[in-house]
Formats: C-alpha cells, structure tokens, sequence
C-alpha cells in the first residue's frame, strides 16, 4: 500500500510541478507549487524521514508559500490583460538551448529509471521511528556542523537587513499622489 | 515502502528538469523564483533519498543523519532566497511598475 | 498491506486507531476483504476527529453568545432548550439550508476549495493531540512541532479565500491574516521551546508525564520555581495564539467594523460556517497545547486521586475531564479578552509581534537555558 501511495504521490507531485511552469496566472503557479510541496511532504514521510516531512510544512507551506501568496497579493498579480503581456513564452536561442537541456534531463531520468532491477531499498531496514530522530539531528547540527549552522544564522541576519533595506521606501522617494503603497488604488496602467 | 532510490533519483530529476525549464522559458518573475524552489526541493529528495539507501546499508564508515541535516540547510537557504527574491521583485514593480522579467534591461551595455 | 515500521510506530499500541482497528478484526464477517480494514478504521477514526470539531465549534459558539451577553448585561440566547443551550443546531440547520452562493467574477474552484483546505488542516492537527492518556490518534515524538506545522497551513485557506471572493474586503482580509500569522508564528514557536527545554520532549504525552506529582498541581511547568522564565513565555505564548487565531484584540482579518466580515465577507451557509469551526477548532487546540505545555496537561489534584484508586478507567476519564476544562478554562479566558480590550491597528500589530514579542521570546529561550543548565541540577526540588 505505501509503494502505490509512493507512486501517487509521485504522480501528484510532477503534476502539479507541471502546473508550476505551463500557468499563465503566477497565483496559479504559486498554489501548484504548494501542491508539489504536500506531495514531497507525504513522500518524505513514507520514506522515514518524518522530521523533514514537518519542517517541509511548517517552513515551505506555512511561511515561504505565504510570502509569495502575500507579495502576488500585494502588487495584485491578477490583472489578466497586463499579465498575458508579461508571461508569453518567446522562443529565442537560450529558450532553445533551455528546451534541450530540459530534454537531457528528462533523458537522464529515464536512463536512472532504467535501473529498474536496481536493488529495492526497503524502508523496513531503516530504524524505526524514521531516519531523522531528533536527537540524532541535533548532536550532528549543533556537534560537527556547528559551524555551517552559526553561518546559516549569520545569513539569515544578511537577508533580513537586505531584505529591509530593499523594500523600505527611501526618505526622498516621491510617492505619486493618492498612491498608498497599494497600486490598484490608482487604476489600471501601461 | 519497498521502492528503489532510483525511482526516488527519477522523480528529483523529473522535478528538476520542470524546474530548470521554467526558470529558463518564463519570463513572470515570481513563476522564475517557483520554479527555483522547484529545483531546490529536487536537491532536498536526492539528499535524503541517498541518506535513506545508506541507512538501509547499515551506515558502514558514516551517518545517515547528513542527508537530513543537509536537507534542512537547503530549506534555510531556500527561504532566505525567497525573501530576498520577493523583496527585489516588490522594489522592481515600485520602479517599473511590472514583473517581467524583460522590462529590466537598464545593465544591459 | 503492511504498514512501514516508522510509520506503525505513529500507531503505538495503545492508540486508539489500533484498538478500532483490534476491534474490527475480531467482528469482521468473512465475505469482507482484508483491505477494507484499514480503510475502515481510517474514515472511522477521521469520523471521530470531526466529531470532536464539530461539538467544540457548537459549544464554542454557544459559549462565546453566553459570555458576550452576560458580559454586556444581557442573557444571549435563551429561546431554544434551557438557556438556548440547542441554539448552536438550530444556527447549524439554518446554515445547512441556506442558499450557497459563489459570487460572479469569484475564482471558482479556488473560492471552493479554500473552506475544505482550511478545516482539513485543523483535522490533521487533531492526529497528534491525545484526549486521554490512552485515547490518541497517533504518539509521534514530534507532537507539537507536527501541530505547529499543519496549523501553519490553515492559512493559506484563507488566504485563497480572500483572493478568490474578488471583494477588496476579503483581500484586505487575506493580506492582514498573511502579514500576521507570519510575523506571530515566530514568537509561537519561541517561546514553546522553554517548557519544551525543561520537559526534554515535543511529545505532549511525556510533556504531560513530565509534570506528575506534586499532587497534581505544583509540578506544572508555569510555576516560578521550576523555571522562572516559564510565565514570560507563556504570556508571549498566549499573545501569539490570539494573533494566530484571529481572536480580539487581533481580530483584523475579519475586523467587522471596517472590513465587513474580512476574508469570509463573500461566503454564506455551510461554507461559512466552516471558517467557524475552524476558528474554534484552532482556539481549542491552541489552549490545549498550552494547558499541556505549562498547565500539567493530564495532572490536575482529580487525576491525582483517580490514580490513587488505581481504577484504569477512572484515570482516563479524570484526565479527559481535566484537559477538557483546561481547554475550555483558555476558551473561556480569549472570550473575556475579546470584550476586554479595543482592537489594534495593523501597524501595531505589526509592531508587537516583530520588535517586541520575538525579541523577548529569545530572552526568555536564552534566560531559561541558562536557569536549566547551571541552577536546576542544583535545586532541590528538581
């Protein structure tokens, strides 16, 4: 039952990673991302890993989704006309490139799929309890890769002064008149 | 669940294929970052796909724990990306009142 | 059809989907395939788990009419049974026969789905929070982190809601709910982790177990002397839940006095009422999380005595009562709260949560590691 659940959510998850790139709506693209997100996250379970399967949501689904839920919101994204001008598809040299890279991938996909008779890796021999307990995380985070992690602290400090300091209007910055920072107050535009 | 890595090893790159195909064809700015948070999450499955095949080896000469840990780096990067990313993405629809990604070409000799 | 190890686990032996599955088993008539099992006893334990919503969402507004009333000097509802104490079915027949509408130029199947995705993560969240000491869904050692993960997700329900109404209130609504729950989530999660530090465990029945004796009282976790840090943090604890709960004094996704009804402006009948019985549902659970956290969970001086008899039964059903009061005790108090005090704007909101309750959460983190490790091996008490 796990294994056909596996291949579902498998399914599920390269679904909606489709529905990621072929929306002509960002809100849509958004949300299908969120799909692939719950179906990693089930996935992540089956395999043991149930820790990861957790912060997958908490971290992705609850706060970086909400972001760019948020952002889309706030500059409202939904405008059909202004968006059909910004998201076409032109096909270039580089996009050309990028489709054959793709393909290559894909390729390459099959080709690892092509191991089918590759050794079955069950779960079962993994501990139970899954592979990431909690106390294993934490003697390896805060023992050996102590220094990465004040270093992911140290980066996460980074982007918020920058992320600060990007988005604060400046002190002389002009705001049109009537504009409130909400930019559908003011119509239409282009 | 009695499945190979190798089909968890297909499904990341499959991921990372959708991934890289809609950073490099879009040209919405908030689909590109999706997508970058596509491939990232593929990064993440490798990691503990591979973590979960040495667990099930019995850890010879090492820990299984890495792939996790390093798994949980990613999404720490990945977040801290997403936030710069959105931030640039509202300071750019301030300037130029659009998220396409063509409409900033200033740099461009 | 075997489960894998890791994910049998989350079955413990005890849980109460094992003794529904032990059960079925033993009555199963022999035309009945083997698969139907596991699928029964899923849809039943998921039947139980919306029980349990449904009849905290009905006494939860009931509740909340009574205190408002008495509060403002009147009865609140008294027509239907004794102190309109049927006044909750009568509301939730009128919602099931009203029209449902989905207003012209929504996004249909977004404006459809945003209800169902909301009450189902407050289902999910309901696995992992055991009624009694041997009456859980699953005994996973990420109790709280797990909770705290599918909670998160409640709000990209609404914030699909609000966008898909195409109201500009229900967008209003959406982007405060998504600036808030954000900033609040922080100090939620912060300020868990002392009593989490000093129990050891994310699993609320060893954080429960961790708190026993002391005749059921003075071994809770909010008192001074086992860790004086333990009531900052819970007051950043009960600041952040009313925030992620959207319960007064921020209230602004809904704020009914400038944004009509906020994100659910646009919905009507059963789809509506879903938004309710998640509000209730997430305030219930919040409260327990914190009687479990810093009020003792199962131990209260009744547990204490039913142990005593050393009756089975009779500690399972005093510490269900006890956790059911202590819950209801947290509704109570957020009722109160709500008639108490003015709303706040969005920008002190904003504020509150990111420059002073974050901060003050890593104080009291950094306060209480310190207390734990140098003074607690040398009290006496500990």
């Amino acid at each position: 039952m796990a294994e056909l659940l596996f291949y579902l959510l498998s399914l599920g998850a390269i679904g909606f990673g489709i529905g990621v790139i072929r929306t002509h709506m960002p809100l849509y693209s958004v949300l299908s991302l969120l799909g692939t997100f719950f179906c990693l996250a089930g996935i992540y379970l089956l395999a043991g890993f149930p820790f990861l399967a957790a912060t997958q949501l908490l971290v992705y689904a609850g706060a970086i989704m909400v972001l760019f839920l948020f952002v889309i919101m706030l500059l409202n994204l939904g405008d059909r006309d202004e968006l059909n001008r910004q998201t076409g598809v032109a096909l270039s040299g580089p996009r050309l490139a990028a489709a054959g890279i793709c393909a290559g991938l894909l390729g390459l996909a099959g080709l690892i799929a092509a191991g089918w008779g590759g050794k079955v890796t069950p779960t079962e021999a993994v501990a139970a309890g899954g592979v990431d307990r909690l106390n294993d995380i934490a003697e390896v985070l805060f023992g050996r890769y102590m220094l990465p992690f004040e270093a992911a602290s140290l980066l996460l400090l980074a982007t918020m002064v920058g992320v600060m300091s990007l988005a604060k209007r400046q002190r002389g910055e002009e705001t049109e008149a009537g504009d409130t920072g909400w930019p559908w107050h003011k119509g239409v535009e282009q | 669940m009695n499945v190979p890595t190798e089909h968890l090893l297909a499904l990341a790159s499959i991921l990372f294929a959708l991934g890289v195909a809609g950073f490099l064809v879009r040209r919405n700015v908030i689909i590109v970052l999706a997508s970058v948070e596509l491939m990232l999450n593929a990064a993440n499955l490798c990691f503990l796909a591979g973590s979960r095949a040495w667990a099930a080896e019995g850890a010879a000469g090492g820990h299984p724990i890495q792939g996790p840990v390093f798994a949980l780096f990613v999404i720490l990067v990945a977040a801290a990306e997403a936030a710069i990313g959105l931030a640039l993405i509202i300071a750019i629809y301030r300037l130029k009142r659009t998220t396409a990604l063509d409409a900033t070409r200033d740099l461009e000799g | 059809m075997s489960l894998p190890l890791h994910l049998a686990a989350l079955a413990a032996p005890r849980s109460a989907t094992n003794q529904i599955n032990d059960f079925l088993t033993g009555v199963k008539p022999d035309f009945v395939p083997d698969w139907a099992l596991p699928l029964t006893t899923a849809l039943i334990s998921v039947g139980i788990a919306v029980a349990i919503i449904s009849l905290v969402a009905m006494s939860g507004t009931w509740l909340e009419r009574k205190v408002s009333g008495h509060i403002q000097c009147r009865y609140g509802p008294m027509r239907v049974g004794w102190h309109g104490w049927l006044q909750p079915i009568a509301d939730g027949v009128k919602l099931l026969l009203k029209e449902d509408m989905i207003p012209l130029g929504a996004d249909k199947p977004l404006y459809l789905l945003a209800p169902a995705l909301v009450l189902a993560s407050i289902l999910g969240a309901m696995a992992v929070f055991p009624l009694a000491p041997d009456f859980y869904f699953a005994d996973i050692d990420l109790g709280i982190f797990t909770i705290l993960a599918l909670t998160s997700t409640t709000t990209i329900g609404v914030v699909m809601a609000g966008w898909s109404s195409n109201s500009k209130w229900s967008l209003y609504g959406a982007m405060r709910e998504a600036a808030q729950v954000v900033a609040y989530e922080i100090p939620l999660g912060i300020s868990l982790l002392v009593p989490v530090m000093v129990a050891g465990s994310f699993n609320l029945l060893e954080v429960s177990n961790g708190q026993a004796g002391g005749f059921g009282v003075l071994n809770w976790y909010i008192w001074p002397w086992v860790n004086p840090f333990m009531g900052p943090a819970f007051l950043l604890f009960f600041i952040a839940i009313l925030a992620e709960t959207k319960r007064a004094p921020f209230d602004l996704p809904e704020a009914e006095s400038e944004l009509v009804a906020g994100f659910m402006t646009e919905y009507s009948g059963i789809r509506w009422s879903f938004f309710f019985m998640e509000e209730y549902a997430a305030m219930f659970l919040y409260c327990v999380v914190g009687s479990f956290f810093f009020f003792g969970g199962f131990e209260s001086p009744l547990t204490s005595l039913a142990r005593a008899t050393d009756v089975h039964l009779l500690v399972q059903v005093a510490a269900a009562v006890t956790i059911i009061a202590k819950g209801y005790a947290g509704l109570f108090l957020m009722m109160w709260l709500r008639w108490t005090l003015p709303r706040v704007r969005i920008d002190q909101v904003m504020t509150l949560g990111y420059k002073y309750l974050t901060p003050l959460a890593l104080a009291c983190v950094l306060g209480a590691s310190v207390w734990e490790v140098f003074l607690a091996p040398v009290l006496p008490w500990r």
